[in-house]
């Protein structure tokens, strides 16, 4: 049990490759698909909030480093997202609502989370739109992260490995 | 003590949230400091030098070097043309003044892309060059089309570009026609010359390019046209939106321009640079 709760830890630097070698190539106008947060949200429904608010201090944490980015921007709105994944959260469907649509809808959420608070922490403008926030830098991230999930979730096989 | 054992345990979830949350605006405040900066010059040079390995299998091995030295020419040809037309401008200025000196020199220093780290408003790239290779913060990155960004930091073996569409980019840039100059940065969704006077001679179409009068970069690169001017009933100010040259998104290969025009000059500069981030 407690190597599988290090598993998302040492799953991050493979997918953080596929993040920062593979997905640009998938970009649209600016806007790819957050592979971390989909990994994030997952284990956050299979081991609760608690876990997930650990989890995503630690993979925001790692991603600040790698990346570049604003050391401390990741650390925030991953910790932000595993805390609203993590209301979803329910020991009695823990192996199945990672299977179900209720699962691309907490991504989705979470994504948009993830997203503007990015953009806020980033970004922060005093004039900026609403309209720019909620959709440019929110909605539309957030729609292309549910669509790669979805397709993660058809093609996951029935048994879980993960 | 069994009241913050039972306070614990009923809200140990928001507990840990507020004080992992607290940790997080700590570091966004104090990510300008040195210490921080070195601990992340080293993770990222870790981080890329893995990222090095498995990039190559996603470039292709043939012909590489014909299509380095093709583009390194390519860069070369566009910064002498891009000279020539400064030459040309200030020469029908000038006209029966004093020729200008060309004190213009540059040194271009081939790079790959590595990794590349998107966001709306953040695109950041990593190279597989660095300090060994006399690459420094603040020497401009380009194309053969353009201007992609500036070096931001760099370790030993690679560095970490500040593209273009990095809302922290900011570069005085001018009118190649009118000669009216700016700040450009990128919104989160646009590059914008922001708050130009309603009297500037700005046209759709006009070339812009890097100015002068950059603190960082000091020759003309060129950056992209006017798009679209924003043009408000009210206030004495128009917003001026940028097609930029080079498609930031689909860029492999670039140069660093190591130009360092005037020593004291340029130690002030990024003296100012280093003390601005």
């Amino acid at each position: 049990m407690k190597i599988d709760k290090i598993l998302p830890v040492i799953y991050f630097t493979p997918l953080m490759l596929i993040q920062v070698l593979v997905v640009p190539y998938f970009e649209l106008n600016g806007i790819v698909p957050d592979l971390i947060l989909i990994l994030l949200v997952f284990y956050t429904l299979k081991y609760g909030q608690l876990y997930g608010i650990i989890l995503g201090f630690v993979l925001g944490a790692l991603t600040d480093f790698s990346t570049g980015s604003i050391l401390g921007s990741s650390m925030f709105t991953k910790t932000l997202s595993a805390f609203i994944a993590g209301y979803f959260y329910n020991e009695n469907i823990v192996g199945t609502i990672t299977k179900s649509p209720l699962f691309l809808g907490i991504i989705f959420l979470a994504s948009v989370v993830n997203a503007i608070a990015f953009s806020l922490i980033a970004n922060f403008d005093i004039s900026l739109n609403l309209f720019t926030l909620l959709f440019d830098q929110g909605i539309f991230p957030a729609l292309y992260t549910t669509i790669i999930a979805s397709i993660i979730l058809i093609f996951t096989p029935k048994r879980s490995y993960i | 003590m069994r009241i913050f054992g039972n306070i614990w345990t009923q809200f140990k979830e928001y507990l840990v949230l507020i004080l992992l949350l607290l940790i997080s605006v700590f570091f966004i405040s104090h990510s300008d400091h040195r210490s921080v900066k070195n601990l992340k010059t080293t993770t990222f040079g870790a981080f890329a030098f893995v990222s090095s390995i498995f990039s190559d299998a996603f470039h292709t091995a043939g012909l590489k070097n014909e299509n380095e030295k093709l583009r390194k020419q390519n860069a070369e040809l566009m910064l002498e043309i891009n000279k020539l037309r400064e030459f040309g401008i200030e020469n029908v200025e000038l006209k029966n003044l004093l020729s200008v000196k060309d004190t213009i020199s540059y040194q271009l220093i081939p790079a790959k892309i590595i990794s590349k780290s998107f966001s709306a408003d953040q695109t950041i790239f990593t190279l597989n060059k660095g300090n060994d290779e006399g690459i420094k913060a603040g020497m401009a990155v380009i194309t053969g089309e353009g201007l992609v960004g500036i070096i931001e930091r760099s370790s030993d073996d690679f560095s970490l570009i500040r593209t273009l569409k990095h809302t922290n980019f900011r570069v005085v840039v001018k009118d190649q026609r009118s000669r009216f100059q700016g700040i450009l940065h990128w919104s989160g969704s646009q590059l914008i010359i922001s708050n130009l006077p309603k009297t500037s001679e700005i046209k759709l179409g006009d070339r812009i390019v890097t100015s002068e009068l950059s603190s960082l970069i000091g020759q003309p690169f060129p950056i992209g046209i006017v798009k679209k001017i924003i043009n408000p009933d009210e206030g004495y100010f128009n917003n001026v939106l940028i097609k930029p040259f080079v498609e930031i998104e689909k860029v492999e290969n670039v140069f660093i321009v190591a130009a360092i025009p005037h020593k004291i000059k340029n130690s002030i500069e990024l003296n100012f640079y280093n003390n601005g981030n």
